[in-house]
């Protein structure tokens, strides 16, 4: 078989290709026929590059043309996520939360509306603490110093109102007394306290008293020292 | 002398010398000049016309017009370049009835659909070795062509773009992209040809 291709000297190599692709004008294809047939050279040239694109022409259709087009899956919810911004970005984490958003927002509520009834509600009341306020409990827990000196400071007005009532002031003699601090103890649901009036703790009314459930407290007391060392 | 024998023996021989065989003594060796050229012959008639059905008639009266006129090969050109010519001028021959068949008749306006190549189903076991070797070769030859090359030849042959198509692409000149073209099918050939598919 011949394997040494013959320089090809005619020069019409983009009129070959042309035909053999079928872009060629009317006019010219008559006039390379016309070469074609005439010329020995360009005619194994044409030959020559017709095989070599036969090949390929081949080739194409018996692998190619019996592949099945291949599915392309893209990504498109990334590419949203990714291209719209902080505030998409913050609604697909707040879906992703799911539950766990309503149930903190009425946590939360839940906490506000204790906080502000602690500050605003009933004074000289024991606040009860069952155990369906749990929630409220752990909000409490963690209050300010402010709402714990707050309470501290009511608890020894009564102190101080209650002692009033059982003995001369021994204010008189210019010593001041040490407040009592009561302390403070969770009550069962069974032992809730009623609440009265909402009162103002700091105010000069008296609470009352008999309304709640005496505890006692057995523990001693700063003031019980006190009241000894001072006579 | 068997016939076997005699095929191993023509096997041996040039196109030249087979044909002088033909002439003298056993006109059946013409068919070994048959065997060897039907492929390239056909891809010429191919080139030509367009059309797989079209292509192989071509080639059919090519080869026995070639046959007729055995005697007058001088033997002052290849037996290649003979045939190649006797192809073409059968082509034209071709698309002069069609076109003269065509002002009688409604014009086909199908146009490069006409150029669907329909594979043959009568292709022989032997014939389809041969056609898988082929296509492993024209694939390792595609490959290893310069990707400026081989970048041409897939946007034409796979893409089925124009030429213009292909310059607007790759903002190259129509000319460039036509030498392009040229030269990455006559590297192809080159490849091919230096290792040439074994008919068994």
């Amino acid at each position: 078989m011949e394997n040494v291709i013959d320089e090809y000297r005619c020069g019409l190599a983009d009129d070959i290709v042309s035909y053999i692709y079928n872009e060629v004008e009317q006019v010219e294809r008559k006039e390379f026929e016309t070469h074609l047939a005439g010329c020995m050279s360009c005619t194994d040239e044409f030959a020559a590059v017709a095989d070599a694109r036969f090949s390929i022409f081949e080739w194409h259709k018996e692998e190619f043309s019996k592949l099945p087009t291949p599915v392309f899956t893209i990504p498109y919810v990334e590419q949203t996520v990714r291209s719209a911004g902080l505030f998409s970005t913050l609604a697909v984490t707040v879906r992703g939360f799911g539950w766990a958003i309503p149930a903190a927002a009425i946590v939360v509520i839940c906490v506000g509306l204790t906080a502000y009834f602690a500050l605003v509600g009933d004074s000289g009341e024991e606040v009860a603490l069952t155990s369906t306020s749990r929630p409220a409990i752990a909000a409490i827990s963690i209050s300010t110093d402010e709402r714990s000196k707050d309470v501290v400071s009511s608890s020894i007005e009564i102190d101080r109102a209650e002692r009033d009532q059982k003995e001369p002031p021994s204010s008189e003699r210019g010593k001041s007394r040490a407040p009592t601090v009561r302390s403070f103890k969770r009550v069962s649901a069974k032992g809730r306290v009623p609440r009265t009036s909402k009162t103002n703790l700091r105010t000069a009314d008296k609470p009352v008293l008999s309304n709640y459930k005496d505890i006692e407290d057995k523990s001693l007391r700063l003031s019980d020292l006190l009241d000894e060392v001072g006579g | 002398m068997g016939e076997a024998s005699t095929q191993r023996m023509l096997l041996d021989l040039t196109d030249e010398q087979i044909v002088e065989r033909a002439v003298r003594e056993d006109p059946n060796a013409f068919g070994e000049i048959v065997r060897r050229w039907e492929r390239k012959i056909f891809a010429l008639c191919f080139g030509m016309l367009g059309r797989e059905d079209e292509a192989r008639d071509a080639a059919q009266e090519a080869f026995i017009a070639a046959y007729r006129n055995l005697a007058g090969f001088r033997g002052d050109a290849k037996v290649s370049s003979w045939l190649h010519r006797i192809a073409v001028n059968q082509c034209l021959t071709t698309k002069r009835r069609q076109r003269s068949r065509a002002e009688d008749l409604i014009d086909d306006e199908n146009g490069e659909e006409d150029r669907i190549f329909v594979a043959s189903a009568l292709y022989s076991p032997a014939k389809r070795i041969e056609k898988t070797e082929r296509m492993n070769l024209v694939r390792q030859a595609v490959t290893t062509l310069p990707s400026d090359l081989r970048q041409v030849i897939v946007m034409k042959e796979f893409e089925e773009m124009t030429f213009q198509e292909i310059s607007d692409t790759l903002e190259l000149p129509l000319s460039t992209v036509k030498s392009r073209l040229y030269t990455a099918l006559k590297q192809l050939r080159m490849k091919l040809e230096r290792t040439p598919v074994e008919v068994i």
